[in-house]
């Protein structure tokens, strides 16, 4: 099985790199270095610091918000989780501020979205 | 709280107390089966058309759009907090409304037809401000948008039109709209929302993503056209709004002037544009096998042919009851189980996702799990019966030859009944699935990363 569909079923680790001139919709997180590529491991403990991506395309609701708070919540304080959508995750944004976290989204010119999620000092210090 | 910021009660009441205001028409229907072939402007048959359409389709469609606009432009609502009142204005409206067409008190039409309007426009103009904040408006959120106009536009038209009954002085204003009436609201309020929403769901819950959006850019100028066309009843020369007489008009056409043809051929771009967009949704879908909720959403758009047919036989009457009872409710009782289950999931277990401790506590359920898919078959079956059965019964005397003077007697009632056991079944899944205390029904529904109700890559493939 070929396309991006092929990458949806699982959580995928990649290398993060923000797609340059993108649209930043107001957040609450530092912005994107457009030369940012930090390495990672794929065990899912990803060491401060580092960035895990987690590719959501091709999944019915609400299965990317629930692949999205698992993996932000294994992640360890300081990771940092870039997501990508098929549209922008209006429905995982509140969930994500009752957690603590701070993000970014960013438009993406196919329709889709990147949204990149810092986990700060805990979501019980953040609570 | 939803993600938008809006409370997930606001779309789950509209969601709601449509569903049981569509139960009450068919439950009317029930007690009064002489409805059925009655007069399109008796009492009792305005009270019906108008609880399906304002009473259940419009309190749907005013639900829906507070989670699937965000979703379709990217941004939440400007004004999440302005929904609740609007629910309530609007209710109450719609039921003052149905009141005064069941008592003939055209006052009170036009008292509920205002409120009705006012919590509409509320809404509407919740949308719009909230559309001037999106970057771009995707061609399924324009769909979704205009629907809503020509939902404001359509109660509008209807005020005037009770008003005139109320306030002689208006009569003469209120002549010749009932056309536009009856395009905007069906084809413009109800069909734009299918073409839109419809779009967007049937991308997210048959996995057919990447579609063009081709389909619903015809269908929009189909509308738009028709309502032009509809308009032009009013408005146009002699020549193109009165029927062609013999030898011009052909025997088989039951619609009869250059104003209406052009309008049902308008139409026909218009169905014929929502069908091609579920017939790619289909043949692209990633899920194999859709779920109950869907099927009935897919069912319900075969009624729209038979609708434009029943029109170009000169039945409109039967067009409007195959479109409303056949299409817009089938389909729309299906969808709604659908965005209901994802509302009341998000607002009621999207909090435990990830969070240690909280599904050992209590299993999380899938999307799946909160839904009765044999419920949600038989009443997508039921409903379809009900609605050929009620256009069977309104065949007269052609019924009497075939079925027996008895049996032809009976099919209103029994098409009725079943019909109002199909909806009252459609209410008891939504209060299942809003308040039911749903268990996980596999394993592998906890809040792993394994997927739950999503499909294998393998196994759903078309």
């Amino acid at each position: 099985m070929s396309g991006p569909y092929a990458r949806g079923n699982r959580a995928t680790l990649t290398r993060v790199k923000a797609a340059p001139g993108a649209r930043v919709q107001p957040g609450r997180m530092r912005a994107i270095d457009a030369n940012e590529d930090e390495s990672v491991t794929d065990d899912g403990a990803a060491p401060q610091g580092a960035a895990q991506t987690l590719d959501n395309r091709g999944l019915e609701p609400p299965m990317p918000m629930v692949r999205t708070l698992e993996a932000f919540e294994r992640l360890p304080s300081g990771g940092t989780l870039t997501i990508r959508n098929d549209r922008v995750p209006v429905h995982l944004l509140p969930q994500l501020d009752a957690r603590g976290a701070r993000y970014q989204v960013e438009e993406l010119a196919d329709g889709g979205a990147r949204v990149v999620i810092h986990k700060g000092p805990g979501p019980e210090a953040a609570r | 709280m939803t993600a938008t910021g809006t409370p997930a009660a606001v779309p789950l009441r509209f969601l709601l107390s449509g569903v049981g205001l569509f139960a009450v028409a068919w439950i009317v229907l029930s007690v009064r089966p002489d409805l059925v072939t009655a007069h399109p402007l008796h009492p009792g048959v305005l009270t019906v058309v108008h609880a399906v359409t304002v009473g259940f389709g419009a309190s749907v469609l005013l639900g829906a759009v507070h989670p699937l606009v965000p979703v379709l432009l990217g941004v939440p609502l400007a004004a999440p907090r302005w929904g609740g009142p609007a629910w309530a204005i609007f209710t109450a409206g719609a039921a003052a409304l149905l009141g005064g067409f069941w008592t003939s008190s055209y006052g009170l039409v036009a008292a509920g037809g205002s409120a009705a309007t006012l919590g509409t426009l509320v809404v509407a103009v919740d949308l719009l401000r909230t559309a001037r904040r999106a970057r771009r408006i995707p061609w399924p959120a324009a769909c979704v948008l205009a629907s809503v106009a020509a939902l404001t536009i359509t109660l509008l038209l209807g005020l005037l039109l009770a008003s005139a009954r109320v306030v002689p002085q208006l009569a003469p204003f209120a002549v010749g709209w009932t056309p536009l009436h009856l395009t905007v609201g069906l084809a413009g309020a109800f069909g734009l929302a299918m073409l839109g929403a419809g779009h967007a769901l049937l991308g997210m819950f048959l996995l057919a993503h990447g579609r063009s959006f081709r389909a619903l850019r015809a269908g929009a100028v189909g509308v738009l056209a028709a309502a032009t066309f509809a308009a032009s009843t009013r408005f146009g020369p002699a020549l193109w709004r009165e029927p062609w007489r013999e030898p011009w008009r052909e025997p088989w056409l039951g619609v009869t002037s250059p104003a209406l043809i052009a309008t049902a051929a308008a139409l026909a771009v218009a169905a014929a544009a929502l069908l091609l967009d579920a017939t790619t949704a289909w043949k692209r879908r990633m899920r194999r096998r859709p779920d109950a909720a869907v099927a009935g959403w897919l069912v319900a758009l075969a009624w729209i042919p038979v609708a434009w047919g029943l029109l170009m036989l000169g039945r409109p009457s039967d067009a409007v009851i195959a479109f409303l009872l056949g299409a817009v409710g089938t389909g729309i009782c299906g969808m709604s189980i659908k965005i209901a289950a994802f509302l009341t999931w998000q607002h009621r277990y999207a909090g435990r996702i990830g969070v240690d401790g909280a599904s050992d506590a209590a299993p999380t359920p899938t999307l799946a799990d909160m839904m009765l898919p044999r419920l949600a078959r038989w009443t997508t079956g039921a409903l379809t019966v009900a609605t050929l059965g009620v256009l069977v019964a309104r065949s007269g005397t052609a019924l009497d030859a075939v079925l027996g003077p008895g049996l032809a007697l009976a099919l209103p009632t029994v098409a009725a009944v079943l019909g109002a056991t199909a909806a009252c079944g459609a209410l008891a899944h939504l209060t299942w699935i809003v308040a039911g205390p749903h268990r996980p029904r596999s394993e592998g529904t906890s809040t792993t990363l394994a997927p739950s109700d999503a499909p294998t890559r393998t196994g759903a493939v078309a």
